[in-house]
This record gives C-alpha cells, structure tokens and sequence, in this order.
C-alpha cells in the first residue's frame, strides 16, 4: 500500500502537475542550452540575436515560473493529503485550480514562443523579470495572472483541508508537512499582491494599449515586492523536502520538529520586506530603504543557516545509525548509492556555495560590483537552479514510485543523473561568477565589444566561455537523463505493492517540544504585514502620488 | 494509510523512540536523541564558516585590493 492507493483521487492532480512541470522543464532547459551556447559564441545558428531575448524569456518563465510552480502545488498536494490523512475536499474545486493555472501558461507560452514565429505579430521577449519599459503581448501577462490566481485557489484548498482536520484535531500541532505548506502559501499570498497589482492594474491595461505611457519606477518596484519572496517559494519547497524526507533517506531522523517550524515562519516574517535588495542600483529609492533591506536580507540567512545546522544534523544522525564514525569521514557512511538521497545531498552542497555568493549580493557596496553581471545567473543556478530543480528531479525518484504503484527503472541512469547534473553546474556556475567579476554582462546576447577585451581577475575570458557551453550542454544531457528514467519508470515500471519505502520516521525532538506559540498563524501574519507596511508604504506611496502612470515613459521596442 | 505518528503529527509521536518500527537493513544501531551528538555536523558547519571567511578576504582582494584607490583619489 502505498499514496496512490491510499488516495487516489489527490494522486491523480499530483501527477498531472508533475506532467505540466516536467514539459516547462523539457522545454526551458533546451532554451538554456541554446543561450550556453549562444551568448559564449560556440555556436550562434540555432536563434538570432534578437531572437536571444525570446529564448532568454522562455527559460526564465517556464523554468523558475512554470516548473517550480506545478512541482511545488503537486509536492505540496502529496504532503497535505498524507499527512492530513485526507483527500482534497471537492475535486471539482481542485481540478479547476490545476486547469487555471495550465490555461495560464498555455497563454504565457504562446506569447512568448509567438517571438520564435516568422512574421508572428504575438512576442514577449520581457525576460523573467517582466517590467516595463519593455512591453509584452496582452497574453504573457493576462496567462501569468491565471497562473497565480490558480496557485491561490490551490493554497486555499489547503487551508481547507487542514481546517476541516483540524475540528478532528482542535489540540493537536498541525503536522509538520502540513505546516511547511501553509507557511509557505501565506508566504504567498504577501507577496504575490505587488505582482498582481503590477500585471493587473498597471501591465494589462498597457499593454492593452489604454494607456499609452508608464511610470518605470512603480511597477518594477512592485515586482521586486514579489521578486525576490518568490525565490523562497521555490526554495522552501526544497526545504520542505530537506527536513521532512532527506532524514529518512540518510537513514536517520530530523533531529528538530521546533528548528524546522522556526525556519519557515521566520521567512514568512522576512521574505517580503527585503525586496529592495534587488533594487541597490535604482534611483528613486532612498539609501535609508536599501539600508533596510541590506539589513533585513543579512537577517534572513539565519533561518538558511539553521537550516543547514538541523539538516546537516539529520544527515549526521543517518550516518551513524549506518555505523559512520569520525568528524568527516560519517559522510561515507551516507547512502551515496540512492539516486534521490544524492540528489538532494549535491543541491544542498551547492545551495551552500550559492549562499556566499547570495551573501555578496546582499551587500550593498559589493553588489555594485557585480550587479548585472554574469555573477547573478551564476549565483541563481545554483540557488533555484539546483538547489531547487535537482532536489525536485531526485526527489521524484522516491515519489513518483508512490504515485504510480510502479518501482523506479533505470536505476543506474537515475543514479549517475545528478552527478551530472553537480558536474555541469559546477562548470557552468563557477565561471558565470569568474565571468561577473571580470564585468561581463549578463542577458546580453553578444557580451563582446570592438576594441574592448575583459580582463580576468582568475583564469582566462576565452576557458571561461568553455566551461559555460560545455556546462550547459552537460546539464542538458543530465536532463535528458532524468526524463528518460520518469518516462520509463511511468509507463514501464513493475506494479508492486509497495514499489518505494514511503515510511518518514518521527523526529528525534517531536513536536511535543515545540512551543504552541509557532502554530499561531494569524500571529505571525500579522507581524509578516506589519513589517511588508514598514518597508513599502512610504515609498509606494510617494510614487503613486504624482499618478499611477506617471511620470510616464513609452514601452520598449516602440 | 499512513502511519498515526505521521497522519496527525508526524512530530507527536508519544512514544518516539519506538517507532523505527520499519526496520531497515541499512541501520546498525538506533541511536537517540540523548545519545546523538552532532560533533560532525559542527565540523562541517565549522569549515564552512572558514571557507566563507577566505572567500570573502578574496572577494576583497580581487574587488579592492587590487585595483588603486579611485574615490579618493
């Protein structure tokens, strides 16, 4: 017996998300490899230069909008229902939020790949970061709106679920995955309103051509309101699976159900106030708010570090319930020969060195130096990109069995996958950071200049160039790897009884020592509001007193 | 179904040291809470606090140390 047969009905919507995820992450990964390849010149044929920002788009959108979305809305369906011990209350409801946020993207989809389409009046090259002044077609944004509107419905089935649980339960904590979810969707929900505020208020209506002019300011700030909280929408996810299953998988137990609930609600305390941080080289905004947001974004690394103390701990705890010994050499011990436990072993490895270059760009001197740079999608492919996408992928080599009643073929495949996937990465990250201290820009699509070379602080501009194509390509192989072992496993996996061990031992401190106070939601939702008003009201306000759309500035290209 | 130490508090488990009831092959011995002490998990958090030190001194060798005072001068 296992999920599916336990709950059939939310084993159906978890797996048509994951079918969703998996086509934005088939996709968006071959646009990344066509950038690899194209922005080093190794080899240009395959899109134009102008083309470029069509495919840059693409990778953004697909990659850290669509395929963290429905990753994360199937992951999270599977946590709630297992540990409610529940199916979703109406199906109905449940299936139309899957089919919002599947038309949404179809829509985003179409406007984006319309830019690839000789003689297509439909584009959006906006990049991930859709603010104006560049424009997109009416449906990028009207499919990004149904996308969230969809995820919302989808938190809210969520928070039914657990409070129809929780009249069963009125003493009990809520169960840890349960708790990991509605943190993170009140998360959520703070955020995602600068976003919508920007599409719908500000980005619909012109690119509905109603207005003909937009104040930039404005609505870039209320991205960022959103842009940078949503990177920890896909990064407690990850988390949710590194406190929760990595444990079990290291052969261990989580060493500390009260440090886990502590991570998350401090990140719902802090996500959103920070997101200046991503503004430090914007006028407009006053030193005093970046000041704030420098110091709310080096607070933020607490929760990250407990983080890595408590998981760490758990792993430690695996390995010597395995017979490991010593300070170091317990990490032998670990079960390096299981594909999902590796998986997410080697995203954690690399999230550590994406947080000291996470640490680089918070500070607001030192990230002058390397803002817009290649350093940042250096820094973010180690973050969401594997810290994210590869404990996802290996993570699904352990749920997927669950959902589909059918063992995990491939096995070999599915193990040497994310030991590409770490190499590949390890080759593109690194010189993508090298290639941002030399000043090389970053979503350029020919980063070279007449009469102008880059010099290197370490090694060599053109050994830099190699190791991000050959990066790239190596982590499409990896990807490609990971889709052959889910197609094979879906449909040609043997039909056992229980194809997976899915047993989550209980933490070695239970939430019998964890304060009440840490259940408190609506506490905590306060505070989380109360500091989002500190950070943004006088600063949105003074913008949205000279008028919404002003003063105002055309859209790029005219 | 799941298991009621997951299904209503995967953390409240009143008996927690029994429920390795899934015995695992892998797993010598089972070690408690009280036994376990996390002197790798030090070791290795320990080194990372290192190695961020030395990365940033490199950062401010190769941003600033490097090149000639600029404001200044």
């Amino acid at each position: 017996m296992t999920f599916v047969d336990n709950y059939p009905k939310a084993t159906r919507v978890v797996k048509a998300s994951f079918i969703v995820a998996f086509i934005a992450l088939a996709i968006g990964g071959l646009f990344g490899t066509i950038q690899a390849l194209h922005r080093t010149n190794i080899f240009r044929g395959f899109v134009s230069s102008v083309e470029y920002y069509t495919v840059l788009t693409g990778h953004g959108v697909l990659l850290a909008l669509v395929f963290t979305t429905f990753f994360i809305v199937g992951l999270y369906q599977w946590g709630v229902s297992r540990s409610l011990d529940r199916e979703p209350e109406n199906m109905r409801f449940t299936w139309s939020w899957f089919w919002i946020m599947t038309i949404g993207t179809v829509l985003t989809t179409i406007a984006i790949v319309g830019g690839l389409v000789p003689g297509s009046s439909i584009s959006a090259a906006v990049l991930y970061t859709f603010y104006p002044p560049l424009q997109g077609h009416p449906l990028f944004y009207i499919g990004a709106a149904l996308l969230i509107i969809g995820s919302w419905m989808a938190g809210a089935d969520w928070f039914r679920s657990y409070l129809v649980w929780r009249k069963d339960h009125p003493d009990d904590k809520i169960p840890l995955l349960t708790y990991m979810t509605l943190f993170t969707m009140l998360l959520w929900y703070i955020c995602t309103i600068g976003v919508a505020l920007e599409v719908v208020v500000l980005l619909i209506p012109w690119s509905l051509g109603f207005v003909t002019n937009i104040d930039p300011l404005l609505p870039r700030t209320l991205f960022w309101f959103f842009g940078h909280a949503v990177v920890y929408f896909w990064l407690l996810p990850a988390y949710f699976v590194w406190y929760t299953i990595l444990p079990k998988l290291s052969g261990g137990r989580l060493f500390s159900d009260s440090l886990a609930r502590v991570a998350f609600l401090l990140f719902l305390l802090l996500s959103t106030p920070i997101g200046y941080h991503h503004q430090y080289a914007d006028p407009g905004i006053s030193i005093g708010f970046k000041f704030w947001a420098l110091v709310g974004t080096l607070i933020i690394l607490l929760p990250s570090l407990m983080t890595a103390f408590t998981v760490i701990s758990s792993m430690e705890h695996g390995a010597r319930q395995r017979g490991g010994k010593g300070y170091f050499a317990w990490m032998g011990a670990l079960p390096w020969n299981d594909p999902a436990f590796v998986g997410v072993a080697l995203a954690g490895i690399m999230f550590a060195a994406g947080g000291f270059s996470g640490m680089i760009n918070a500070s607001l001197n030192i990230n002058m130096l390397v803002h817009n740079t290649a350093w940042v999608p250096g820094h973010f492919h180690l973050t969401v990109g594997t810290a994210t996408a590869l404990t996802f992928m290996a993570i699904t080599y352990w749920i997927l069995p669950q959902l589909t009643g059918r063992t995990l073929k491939y096995k070999k495949l599915a193990l040497a996958q994310p030991y590409t996937w770490f190499l590949g990465m390890t080759l593109m990250s690194n010189a993508l950071h090298r290639a941002g201290l030399a000043g090389i820009p970053r979503r350029t699509a020919e980063p070279e200049y007449a009469g102008f070379a880059f010099e290197a602080p370490f090694g060599t501009i053109a050994e830099m160039k190699w190791q991000i194509a050959i990066g790239g390509v190596i982590l499409f192989v990896s990807l490609v790897m990971f889709l052959a072992v889910i197609v094979r496993s879906w449909v040609g996996g043997e039909r056992v009884p229980n194809p997976v061990d899915d047993y989550i031992p209980p933490p070695l401190s239970g939430s019998e020592h964890s304060p009440a106070i840490l259940d408190n939601m609506k506490l905590w939702v306060g505070l989380a509001i109360i500091l989002v008003l500190f950070a943004y009201t006088f600063p949105l306000a003074e913008m949205v007193m000279d008028g919404l759309f002003s003063p105002g500035a055309p859209p790029s290209p005219v | 179904m799941a298991t009621p130490q997951e299904s209503n508090a995967p953390t409240d488990a009143p008996a927690a040291e029994a429920v390795m009831s899934e015995e695992r092959s892998d797993i010598v011995r089972e070690i408690s809470l009280e036994e376990f002490t996390p002197s790798g998990t030090l070791a290795v958090t320990g080194a990372y606090f290192l190695l961020l030190l030395v990365l940033y001194a490199l950062m401010y060798f190769v941003e600033f140390a490097g090149n000639g005072p600029s404001i200044i001068n």
